[in-house]
C-alpha cells in the first residue's frame, strides 16, 4: 500500500485514459472533465483501499465506472426542454477534428445495439486501452472471456456498420 | 453462449490485433483467421474514436493534477495522524486550548469566529409569491433583527443589483426562502440590502443555498479576479478550479479544520456579482450543473 502522492506519475499518465473512457459514456465534454476530476479527487481519498500497486489501473477504473453509474443514478434533468436543445447544440464539436460528425456519431449509434456489458468492454479496450487482462479484473470476469466478449462484438458492430 | 476452442483461440488472435492496433494504427496483425481479417476495419474506426475528441486540454490536466497533489498530501498527513487516534486528537485538542487562550493570533481567530454569529447586520427575510404567509409585508422589529416578508418580485425590485436565478434544479427542490442581508454598519451611500441569499429544499429537508454579493475582489490590476480569495480560511479543506459560464471559479470542500469535509461550495464571478452555491446535500457534478445554469 503506497501514499497517493507516491503515484502522482501514475494519476498523470492514467489522466488521458479515464478521461477518454468517461467521454465515451456522456456526450459533454464539460461533464466529461468534472467527472474525470471526480474520479481523481475519489482515487487520492480512497488511495489507502489500493493493496496491490499492479492492481491500479483496474482499481482506478472501478472508480471511475462507479463515478459515471452514480451520475446517471442521481441525475434527474429538470431544466426546460428549450435550455437543454440548446445546450447540447451549443457545445463545440471535437469529433470533427479527426472523424466527421456523422461518422462519428454512426459509431456511437452503432455501439449502442451492443449489451450494457459488451459497450462497457468496449469503451474500456477503445477508450481506456486496458489490456484484457486489465478489462478483466475492472469488470471481474475471466481474461479470456474478455477475448470472446470483444471478439463478437466485433463481429456485431461489423455487421451493423456493413448493413448501413 | 459458451465458445468452442476454435472461437476461444480466434478471439484471442482478434485480440492481440486490436493491441497491436491501439498502439501501432498502421500496423498489419498476422495470424488472423481469413474470416477475420474483414473485422480490422471496424477496429480501426473504433481506435480513432478517443482522437476524434480531441486531446487533454493542458488546463485542464494541469488543473486535476494540483488537486490531486493538494489531496494527497492532505490524506497523507491525515494518514499519518490518524496512527495514534485517540492521542492525536488529545494532542490536537490541549493545542488549540492552548493556542486559543494564550496566543494573541489565537484569540484573534476566536473573535472572528464568534463575529460571524454577531454580524451586527439587519436581516431583511423575503417570501416568495407562491409561499403561503401569514406575516404581511411590512417590516418588523425582532430584537436587533429587522425582518421583512415580502415577495420574489418586491425582492428584485429591492436589491440593488440584477438577481440571478438557477434555472436547473436537482430533482425535487424548490425556492424555499429569499433574504436580503442589509450591514448598518456600511456608509450610508452603499445600496442596501447589500446581499441576497436564496435557499432551495427538498421534502426530505435537504437543503442547498445561492447567494449574491455585488463586491470585487482584490485591488488593481487583480480587481474583481477569482484568484484574489482568500482560501486560508482553516475550514477550507481543499480546493479545484472549474469553469463556471466561461468565467474561472473554485470549488471549495468546507469543514471544521481536522475534519472530513462536509459541504461543498462553488464561487465564482458572473455579471459583476460573486456569486457562491453550497450545499451539504448535493454532488460536487450537481452543484457545478446547478452553477452552470445560473442567467
Amino acid at each position: 500500500m503506497g501514499r497517493a502522492d507516491d503515484y502522482a506519475e501514475l494519476y498523470r499518465e492514467y489522466l488521458p485514459r479515464i478521461l477518454s473512457y468517461v467521454r465515451l459514456r456522456v456526450d459533454d465534454e464539460d461533464l466529461a472533465q468534472d467527472l474525470t476530476a471526480l474520479v481523481f479527487e475519489r482515487a487520492v481519498l480512497k488511495q489507502h483501499t489500493l493493496r496491490r500497486p499492479e492492481a491500479f489501473a483496474a482499481w482506478l477504473f472501478r472508480i471511475a465506472r462507479n463515478t459515471v453509474a452514480e451520475h446517471y443514478r442521481s441525475w434527474r434533468p429538470t431544466m426546460p426542454l428549450e435550455s437543454a436543445a440548446e445546450q447540447t447544440t451549443s457545445t463545440p464539436s471535437p469529433p470533427e477534428a479527426v472523424m466527421n460528425r456523422e461518422q462519428v456519431d454512426r459509431v456511437r449509434a452503432v455501439l449502442l445495439k451492443l449489451s450494457e456489458r459488451e459497450q462497457e468492454l468496449i469503451r474500456l479496450k477503445f477508450g481506456a486501452g486496458l489490456s484484457n487482462q486489465e478489462i478483466a479484473a475492472v469488470m471481474r470476469l475471466k481474461a479470456g472471456h474478455v477475448a470472446v466478449i470483444l471478439y463478437r462484438a466485433l463481429r456485431k458492430l461489423r455487421s451493423w456498420l456493413e448493413e448501413e | 453462449m459458451r465458445a468452442t476452442k476454435g472461437e476461444r483461440l480466434r478471439a484471442e488472435r482478434v485480440s492481440a490485433a486490436v493491441d497491436q492496433l491501439l498502439v501501432n494504427p498502421d500496423a498489419q496483425p498476422k495470424y488472423l483467421d481469413p474470416q477475420d481479417v474483414a473485422l480490422l476495419s471496424t477496429v480501426r474506426s473504433l481506435a480513432q474514436l478517443p482522437l476524434a475528441f480531441g486531446a487533454v486540454d493542458p488546463a485542464f490536466k494541469d488543473r486535476v493534477m494540483r488537486c490531486v497533489e493538494t489531496q494527497a498530501s492532505g490524506v497523507s498527513d491525515q494518514r499519518k495522524s490518524g496512527l495514534r487516534p485517540v492521542w492525536a486528537a488529545v494532542a490536537v485538542a490541549v493545542v488549540i486550548f492552548v493556542v486559543i487562550s494564550v496566543t494573541p493570533w489565537g484569540q484573534t481567530a476566536l473573535a472572528s469566529f464568534m463575529a460571524v454569529f454577531d454580524l451586527g447586520r439587519t436581516q431583511v427575510r423575503i417570501t416568495p409569491a407562491d409561499v403561503p404567509s401569514g406575516i404581511s409585508s411590512t417590516a418588523q422589529i425582532q430584537g436587533a433583527t429587522l425582518q421583512q416578508d415580502m415577495t420574489l418580485e418586491s425582492a428584485k425590485a429591492e436589491v440593488p443589483f440584477a438577481m440571478l436565478v438557477p434555472s436547473y434544479l436537482p430533482a425535487g427542490y424548490r425556492l424555499e426562502r429569499v433574504t436580503g442581508y442589509t450591514y448598518p454598519d456600511l456608509p450610508a451611500w452603499i445600496p442596501q440590502p447589500f446581499s441576497a441569499e436564496l435557499l432551495y429544499s427538498a421534502n426530505d429537508g435537504k437543503e442547498v443555498s445561492m447567494r449574491m454579493y455585488p463586491i470585487r475582489l482584490g485591488a488593481g490590476e487583480q480587481a474583481s479576479l477569482i484568484s484574489a480569495m482568500n482560501l486560508e480560511a482553516a475550514s477550507i479543506q481543499g480546493v479545484q478550479d472549474v469553469d463556471v459560464n466561461g468565467q474561472p471559479g473554485v470549488v471549495l470542500r468546507l469543514g471544521p479544520a481536522g475534519a472530513k469535509a462536509i459541504w461543498h461550495e462553488v464561487v465564482w464571478e458572473q455579471d459583476d456579482l460573486i456569486l457562491a452555491i453550497s450545499t451539504a446535500d448535493l454532488s460536487q457534478i450537481e452543484l457545478l450543473r446547478m452553477a452552470r445554469s445560473v442567467r
